[in-house]
């Protein structure tokens, strides 16, 4: 029976799906006012747990109860209806909608079935005010950045008056000061009684703001942890079941370990004075080989948007591009893989996966256009396509039921890594990686780090573009810092603490 | 749960045929005259035409497109072959040239509008519907071709060895367009785009290319539709294969093609096009009038489509 504070209480969950066994016999609760966190490896189970809860799944077996009442499984609407707000993993905010109507969803009729346009706005305005959100409420969502839409999310949530709000890796796209706006947020919605599931592979936050972790692997509880005990190396061991070869947040190691092997030689490209859009101003860096190359500011300060003007995805207002010593355009992405330039967008689900194409198609397919002539004549090389998919799944532990699994049956991070392995095996020279560890767990970063690494070894420039500090200075062999739109310093990783590029990044 | 998986499962493979075969059981049993060697093999030569611009549609949805301007490629292209071969021109040369050439340069010409206004391929080949018949009317003159050589109508409308010359036709378009489509990286590249275009191109897809690619790989099959369309009439009529491109969408899309691109496959859409070669057969069959033919067939291809779609997400939740 549950006790008055336990809000919500799950038994025994089993979801089966073709195949695998997502979560096998998961008890979780939840008490009233708490912050809860789940963590666990990619495709441990956090987002299907969640998705029961939110009515998306039906559970194999199992039972729900919310504020006392038991149910083999919920609906979207009776979650709503029982004051559960969640944000998924993906976005799911829609991009022709204005800010204010993404705020409203289908709650939008004033009056007589018509739409009060004015009251919309001016009540969107006022809420994400008080919020401390400054979000633009008659834009359409899709000329906001990847975070913005991710706070729009949140706030959403908060908008619908729940009292248990789930957040499926609020921040996976947002940096440090939008962090702590969320943290605001949260708390603020603690001290009102709301009760909280928080999930996310950054531990330190989770250190930082949780009342209690649960830690799930392979769909099974492995940990449960109360304020008080919650320590980030026994949360990873609970995770990964095995200890980790760098310390988690202490960096030391890898950094000695990172100079092993290593040669950087002479500069291989180099921007100058770039401008594009609105979002960059003047941008100026160089790359040489070898090097892995940290791109750091803080979300909205043209990162992004620098990378596709390089890359031909993006236009390009200004300045100059040199690649080998020669000045270059590159007129669509397709000239810059033809030069060996890779590139992992931010945005998996947009601009990264094709979703009808399953895992081992989505690999091959930067590497078909490169054999390619004129990339699109010759054969579908099978046994390639077999070898890359096989190569990737295994360097990057992607975990999967088969090569041609279908890509939305995997976890969030697990398809993070099919993007990020459509590049790291076709022969690329220049790796453009764009926050390529969003969403993927420790352990996996660990991986990718190596992978990154032993490209570097043999000769491959990376720029890496984070918004996450400690792992550029731990992977990176310099940075340079993005400040509105204009790149205003470079350091060596060695001679530089957080707190210079930090000021540098935002003042 | 894992007998719905495996009831979706199967459906997903085989959900058209087995509608397909439903149906011919349903007609059977309703008319003794349809379930004959003679009457089924009229089914697919009847078919020939829908499987081939079916093929050609099937072309522009993967790419998340539509081509409306088939019917009209279809009487534009026949026209100016049976102009030729009354010029005097020779049948080969006059179907490859004014046939299945002009064929792929009408749908060149489309799928280079697409790419380079970015207009929405509906409007482009809505146009390209009117203008493509307009140019028919004006070189027949609104009056059909009869004075090419008959030899013509002999070769494909005909027989070999006792097959039907369409339904070789369908067989030799067929397997190429569906080696094209699986096997090649062009093909390849043409799902992608369709399956989403953004993530393509940032991956190196050459888009507008491949767009052109489909379009006029569209249009040659209508060119090659053109072919068994004359010699089954036995003339070039200026108003052939009018609102044909309702039959062409039909076909592909009975046969599992998603109109959201990326999704859809040669043997579905020949099977699509069987369905609607038995329906239409069944109906003239089953004595139903012809103003009552359409509304029927309207009908039973919203049943097939959401028949289909309903028991393939069944064993999804
Ligand atoms: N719709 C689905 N169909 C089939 N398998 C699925 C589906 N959704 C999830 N899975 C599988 O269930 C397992 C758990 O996935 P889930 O998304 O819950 O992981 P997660 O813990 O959220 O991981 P991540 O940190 O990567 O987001 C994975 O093995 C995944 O492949
Ligand atoms: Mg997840």
């Amino acid at each position: 029976m549950a006790t008055n504070t336990e809000i919500v209480k799950l038994e025994s969950i089993r979801k089966e799906f073709p195949g695998v066994v997502a979560l096998d016999g998961v008890s979780f609760s939840l008490k009233k006012g708490e912050i809860h966190a789940l963590v666990g490896e990619n495709g441990a189970g956090k987002s299907t747990l969640i998705k029961i809860l939110a009515g998306i799944y039906t559970p194999t077996s199992g039972k729900i109860t919310v504020k006392g009442k038991t149910y083999t499984h919920l609906t979207p609407s009776i979650a709503r209806d029982l004051g559960i707000a969640v944000v998924h993993q993906e976005l799911s905010v829609i991009d022709t909608q204005t800010v204010a109507e993404a705020l409203f969803m289908g709650e939008i009729t004033q009056g007589a079935g018509f739409i009060s346009w004015k009251k919309m706005n001016t009540i969107s305005r006022n809420f994400l005010s008080s919020l401390g959100l400054d979000l633009p409420v008659q834009q359409s969502v899709g000329s906001l950045t990847i975070a913005q839409k991710q706070l729009l999310e949140i706030a959403r949530a908060v908008f619908q008056n729940a009292d248990i709000v789930v957040m499926d890796e609020p921040t996976s796209s947002l940096s440090e000061a939008e962090v702590e706006f969320l943290f605001n947020v949260i708390k603020n919605l603690k001290s009102k009684g709301v009760s909280i599931i928080y999930i996310s592979h950054r531990l330190s936050e989770v250190k930082e703001i949780a009342d209690e972790v649960t830690v799930l692997r392979d769909g099974k509880v492995t940990g449960n942890l109360k304020r008080g005990e919650i320590d980030i190396d026994r949360i990873v061991s609970y995770m990964v079941g095995r200890k980790l070869s760098f310390k988690y947040g202490s960096h030391q190691e890898f950094r000695q370990k990172k100079m092993e092997n290593r040669r950087i030689g002479s500069e291989i490209l180099k921007v100058e004075h770039l401008k594009s859009g609105k979002k960059v101003k003047d941008v100026t860096f160089e790359l040489r080989e070898g090097e892995i190359l940290g791109l750091f500011g803080v979300v909205g300060s043209g990162r992004t948007e620098t990378l596709k003007a390089i890359i031909g995805a993006g236009k390009k207002d200004g300045g100059t591009i040199i690649l080998h010593g020669q000045p270059i355009r590159l007129r669509s992405p397709y000239y810059s893989v033809k030069k060996d330039i890779g590139f992992v967008p931010e945005d998996r689900r947009y601009e990264g996966l094709i979703f009808t194409f399953n895992l081992s198609q989505n690999i091959s397919l930067p590497t078909f256009v490169k054999r390619a002539i004129l990339g699109m004549f010759g054969w579908v090389e099978k046994k390639l396509e077999k070898m890359l998919a096989s190569s990737a799944i295994e360097k990057l532990r992607i975990k999967t039921p088969g090569i041609d699994s279908r890509v939305d049956a995997l976890s969030g991070g697990n398809q993070q890594k099919v993007v990020i392995g459509k590049w790291l095996f076709s022969n690329s020279k220049i790796l453009i990686l764009d926050e390529p560890t969003r969403g993927i767990d420790v352990g996996a970063k660990e991986e990718i780090y190596n992978l990154i690494l032993e490209l570097a070894s043999s000769g491959i420039s990376v720029i890496f573009s984070s918004s996450e500090l400690p792992e550029i200075l731990m992977l990176c062999d310099r940075v340079v810092v993005f400040n509105a739109g204009r790149t205003v310093a470079t350091f060596d990783v060695d001679s530089v603490t957080e707190t210079e590029i930090l000021r540098a990044a935002t003042t | 749960m894992l007998k719905e998986e495996l009831f979706a499962r199967i459906w997903e493979r085989f959900g058209t045929l087995i509608i397909l075969l439903s149906l011919i059981l349903i007609v059977s049993l309703l008319s003794p005259y349809f379930f004959t060697v003679d009457n089924l093999m009229q089914v697919v030569v009847q078919s020939s035409i829908f499987m081939l611009i079916g093929m050609a549609e099937l072309f522009a949805i993967l790419t998340a497109g539509i081509d409306l301007s088939v019917g009209s490629i279809i009487a534009l292209t026949g026209a100016v072959m049976a102009k030729m071969m009354a010029a005097g021109w020779g049948i080969l040369p006059s179907v490859l040239v004014g046939g299945i050439g002009l064929g792929a340069l009408l749908g060149s010409i489309n799928g280079t509008l697409i790419a380079v206004t970015e207009l929405p391929p509906f409007i482009i080949t809505l146009g390209g519907l009117t203008v493509y018949r307009g140019i028919t009317l004006v070189i027949t003159e609104g009056r059909p071709i009869y004075n090419y050589p008959y030899e013509f109508n002999i070769i494909f409308a005909g027989q070999w060895k006792g097959i039907p010359s369409p339904i070789l036709v369908v067989v030799i378009a067929g397997v190429i367009t569906h080696i094209f489509l699986k096997y090649t990286k062009t093909g390849r590249n043409i799902y992608a785009i369709g399956g989403n275009v953004k993530a393509a191109w940032l991956s190196g897809v050459r888009v507008k290319t491949h767009l052109i690619v489909a379009y006029t790989m569209s249009g040659l099959l209508s060119g090659v539709a053109a072919l068994i369309m004359v010699a089954r009439v036995a003339a070039a009529e200026p108003l052939a294969g009018t609102g044909y491109e309702l039959f062409a969408i039909a076909s592909t899309v009975i046969g599992g093609t998603s109109f959201f691109g990326g999704i859809g496959n040669v043997p579905g859409t020949i099977i699509g096009a069987l369905v609607i070669g038995v329906i239409n057969n069944a109906l003239n069959i089953l004595n139903v009038q012809t103003y009552y033919q359409q509304i029927v067939s309207g009908l039973v291809i919203i049943g097939t489509v959401y028949a289909n779609k309903i028991l393939i997400r069944r064993g999804e939740k």
